[in-house]
């Protein structure tokens, strides 16, 4: 009666098996989106950090001419300086900000979390397009900024989850 | 029962697997659209970025250019906001068809070709800029007042101008593109460069210590210069005033002047104010009394040269370096007689109708300190006993009385010989001539009766006769000069019913106010508006017209914009002497409705030149920056953030942008604030005009100011004006400057004068608005004359007219540097 009354072990057996073919791609799909999701917070992450930056470059634009004149630099020799990208980079900063190299221009960044391992601004002069009637004038960078994090401590570095973001600047004459 | 229970397992676990399939892919959607909507931030921020890029630029631009608010909404700098313009209106869109003015379009394409550039944001949908926009919001009238007591330009306003720029990222199967629309509010304000009423003249000094206050240069009788002639050890030369650019050239003559050129050429000219000068006996002091200019001898362009005497100068002349003006002559047998031929007395009445008509001429002669004929040498005017109350120039310096010297006036309002350059004097400013009279026999018309003893009749040529040397027996004395009074003195009162001698000098009298006689009270001078002869511009044809006591005022002067022009064409009770130009009240007029009545759209001044004063009160409304030193803390500190005004630009300062200034000294300030150095208003590709107010102390004007001519002046306006105290010069090169320093101060900070700074003479290109000028009571020094006794040049740039044509041009709009409100939004379709 006992043994009439339970599962039989087939029964057991293909229940196990149909449970862990559903179960599987579904767990699978699980763990995939909890990366999706971590990247996508991520992201959203970057887009506040890289808003924070490209916020305080903007408002440089109209002193470039002036900060060239004492620094003796261009912005993009400027801003590729390697400690200034270190620091872009640190996860804790002292609340006094980043200076900008050679000046007493202050940067006021949220230090990054720690997944993300580069914060770096990429500036290149923007050769003059041809045909240009009014914005002739000056110099124009492109200014790229990187952001880059790891979805765990443990995957390496190669696997490059990034967002880029651009700011463009004039230099008046 | 049994058979059911055993699929039970079954379906718990197919009801769990869905379930949780249900819970993931629920879950899985969910991370779907938190990524795409974190995609779509960041698309969005990048379309944020780029748009706030873009509209950055369109505004920087707009700021960093002269010209494309102008060419945005053209009609700001001419409408009246509440009469014919709306308060709110999208000026420009990059949507609309492609134009020469559409700014908008320009600069969209422009920043395509920049984004473009851009690679590595997603190559399959690069970033587009998708609109830019130009807006205007909450705009008003700068200034309601309709008193028109301190200068208004009803044109002028302030409002909000709002850029805006639309940029799309991305755009797939997946997430669509994201719009961002971003704009910047600024206010900005329309306002002219001009900086204020008294800059409608070439000259404006509303104030005048004395009388005689600019008769202290030292003149030759043949108008070259007399280094001999010295107050306060500085040989003078004088100060001239060119009022316009094109004037015409009368070297060689230049006997007719077209109307329709004369007409404009008035209108364009910037005019001269000197105000009435002080009754210093009075106390309170009093202003009414006139100011004489004592015109130079001679034909030099050093003295000015006698170009202005006379419309035509005379043919033929003796010599052709001494060139003189033709006599003025009145024939009128009926009253003007000769008087018998010697011996005197005469022996008998002479029958009636029997004596012979006579022809008084007169010659005008300019003042002079020094004439080289031996008997007289060194003396001046005095030497010839002509003119008897005129004192030797023995001792030129303050001792002398100023009323009774031989000096000539140190300002020349007319330019000179070789670029005459008529004006307006407004103010009871009247010109000192001397005059002396000859007869001629009307019915022997090339004999000359002799006027001075020792001088022979025939072949009498007045261009000769002064020249001449004069012999024994001197000393000269007028032979005549007494049968021009009423009742002759001396000897002659005998013979008064002889001759009809007082409808002569009534007659007479007409041309009489000519002439300077010190002794007379009130000197009876002419105006000199009549003596310019301006208004008219006759040739010598038909002058001069006799009738009347001031002919060159009459007939068709309302022709010409000549404000106040009955006034000063008659005789009231109120203003007896015509051609004596009001100056309360002065109305100065806008546009080309110049005789209709006034109203708040066509008038920009209207009351009393003399009263008014630049106050912080009627500027503020037209400021567009304040530069507040209070946080200074020395004056070197001040210097610097002055400077900081300006950048440096190949060796010059270049005002970083257009505006009006007004700089806020710190507390307790009292040094010289000094501008940075050379000053260039354009070099390439920029163009800046600019005011600068200092609310107190004294300002120095270190180098140069200069700007690039167009027609002939400095096509942008600097504007330098110390609020209370002077203006000092440290530059004898040129200023292309309005100079402002109205406020005379208080008595331990006098102020409102143009001072030197180590030069001896100045070179404006703009104009002077001063409180004083001159020499002050007793010949006081530190006054402008004794400190640019080297004199130089003022030259009126008619960009500073408001009501010439080119007013219009003076009016620029100034955005705020930074922005008030910048706005993120999506961007619509």
């Amino acid at each position: 009666m006992n043994s009439r009354g339970g599962l039989s072990m087939v029964e057991v057996m293909f229940a196990v098996v149909i449970a862990g073919l559903a179960l599987g791609p579904l767990i699978s799909n699980l763990s995939s989106s909890n990366k999706a999701s971590t990247a996508s917070m991520y992201e959203v992450m970057a887009v506040h950090y890289a808003n924070e930056l490209s916020e305080q470059l903007r408002r440089l634009s109209p002193y470039l001419t002036d900060i060239q004149g004492i620094t003796g630099q261009t912005l993009d020799s400027l801003l590729s300086d390697p400690d200034f990208n270190t620091e872009l980079s640190a996860t804790s900063q002292p609340p006094k900000g980043i200076y900008v190299p050679g000046t007493n221009v202050t940067l006021f960044l949220s230090p990054l979390e720690p997944s993300f391992y580069e914060r770096k601004v990429d500036v290149r002069k923007i050769a003059p397009p041809a045909g240009l009637s009014v914005l002739n004038s000056g110099t124009y960078w492109d200014v790229k900024i990187i952001l880059s994090w790891k979805l765990s401590p443990n995957e390496p570095v190669s696997a490059k989850h990034s967002a880029n973001f651009s700011l463009i600047l004039w230099e008046k004459p | 029962m049994i058979r059911s229970r055993n699929g039970m397992l079954l379906g718990i676990v197919m009801l769990i697997s869905s379930i949780l399939a249900i819970f993931i892919f629920s879950y899985n959607q969910v991370v779907r659209q938190q990524n795409i909507r974190a995609h779509h931030e960041r698309l969005g921020q990048v379309s944020a970025t780029l748009a706030l890029t873009g509209v950055s630029l369109l505004a920087e631009n707009a700021i960093g250019s002269d010209t494309i608010i102008q060419t945005a909404a053209p009609q700001l700098f001419s409408t009246i906001s509440g009469q014919n313009e709306p308060e709110s209106f999208v000026a420009k869109s990059s949507d609309d068809p492609p134009s020469p003015s559409n700014i908008c379009r320009k600069v969209k394409e422009d920043f395509q070709a920049y984004l473009d550039s851009i690679d590595y944001l997603d190559p399959d949908y690069p970033p587009k800029c998708r609109r830019m926009e130009i807006s205007f919001e909450n705009i008003q009238q700068l200034s309601k007042d309709q008193t028109f007591l301190q200068g208004r330009d009803p044109v002028e306003k302030l409002g909000e101008v709002v850029f805006s720029c639309m940029v799309e990222c991305g755009g797939d199967m997946v997430v669509r593109g994201i719009k961002r629309r971003a704009k910047i509010k600024r206010q900005f304000k329309i306002v002219s460069m001009v900086p204020g009423p008294f800059s409608r003249f070439t000259l404006f000094v509303p104030y005048t210590p004395t009388a005689y206050s600019y008769n202290i240069l030292g003149v030759k009788y043949d108008g070259t210069k007399d280094a001999n002639f010295q107050p306060f050890g500085k040989a003078f030369e004088p100060l001239k005033i060119f009022n316009g650019t094109s004037s015409p050239s009368i070297n060689p003559p230049n006997p007719a002047f077209p109307p329709p050129v004369e007409k404009d050429d008035l209108e364009n000219r910037g005019w001269v104010f000197l105000g009435p000068s002080s009754d210093l006996t009075s106390t309170p002091l009093t202003c009414n009394n006139p100011i004489i200019l004592k015109m130079a001898s001679g034909y030099s362009t050093f003295a000015g040269g006698h170009f202005m005497i006379y419309p035509k100068l005379i043919s033929n002349p003796p010599n052709p370096d001494l060139l003189v003006v033709p006599p003025e002559m009145i024939n009128d047998p009926t009253y003007f007689r000769l008087p018998p031929s010697p011996p005197w007395p005469p022996p008998a009445l002479p029958p009636p109708g029997g004596d012979s008509p006579a022809v008084i001429g007169t010659c005008l002669q300019g003042f002079f300190t020094f004439d080289s004929q031996p008997s007289i040498l060194t003396k001046g005017a005095a030497g010839y006993g002509l003119w008897p109350t005129l004192q030797l120039p023995t001792d030129p310096g303050p001792n002398q009385d100023p009323s009774r010297n031989c000096a000539a006036s140190w300002l020349f309002p007319f330019g000179d010989l070789n670029q005459p350059s008529r004006t307006l004097m407004v103010g009871p400013v009247h010109t000192g001539l001397l005059q002396f009279y000859f007869l001629k026999d009307a019915a022997i018309p090339p004999t000359w009766k002799q006027m001075i003893k020792g001088v022979p009749l025939l072949g009498y040529d007045c261009t000769k006769f002064i020249q001449a040397p004069i012999g024994p027996p001197g000393p000269l004395v007028p032979t005549y000069a007494d049968i021009f009074v009423k009742t002759p003195p001396g000897p002659y009162s005998s013979y008064v019913p002889l001759f009809p001698f007082k409808e002569a000098y009534d007659s007479f009298s007409r041309v009489q106010p000519v002439v300077h006689l010190p002794s007379q009270a009130p000197p009876r001078n002419i105006p000199f508006n009549v003596f310019f002869e301006f208004m008219k511009y006759q040739s010598s044809e038909s002058y001069p017209p006799l009738t009347g006591g001031a002919p060159s005022l009459q007939n068709n002067l309302s022709e010409f914009y000549v404000p106040a022009c009955n006034t000063i064409n008659n005789i009231t009770a109120d203003h007896p002497i015509p051609g004596v130009h009001p100056f309360n009240p002065f109305i100065i007029r806008l546009n080309n409705d110049k005789e209709g009545p006034p109203t708040p759209d066509n008038t920009y001044f209207s009351g009393d030149l003399r009263a008014f004063q630049v106050e912080q009160s009627n500027l503020m409304g037209r400021i567009t920056h304040v530069v507040d030193l209070s946080e200074a803390g020395d004056l070197d500190d001040e210097n610097n953030q002055v400077k900081n005004l300006f950048y440096l630009k190949n060796g010059k300062w270049v005002p970083k942008s257009s505006g009006i200034y007004y700089v806020k000294r710190r507390p307790g300030a009292s040094e010289k604030i000094k501008l940075p150095g050379k000053i260039n208003l354009n070099p390439p590709n920029v163009n800046r005009s600019m005011m600068l107010i200092f609310d107190k102390c004294d300002v120095e004007i270190p180098d140069v100011i200069e700007s690039e001519y167009v027609q002939d002046s400095p096509k942008n306006l600097f504007s330098v004006i110390a609020l209370k105290g002077s203006i000092f010069l440290g530059t004898s090169n040129e200023i292309d400057a309005y100079l402002v320093a109205l406020n005379p101060g208080d008595g331990t900070n006098p102020g409102g004068r143009l001072l030197a700074n180590g030069v001896k003479k100045m070179k404006i290109f703009g104009g002077v608005a001063v409180w004083e000028m001159g020499l002050g009571p007793a010949y006081a020094t530190t006054m402008d004359a004794d400190n640019f006794y080297e004199g130089g040049k003022i030259s009126y740039n008619p960009r500073f007219n408001p009501s010439s044509s080119l007013y219009p041009s003076t009016r620029i709009a100034i955005l705020e540097d930074k922005a008030s409100v910048i706005e993120i939004t999506g961007g619509e379709s």
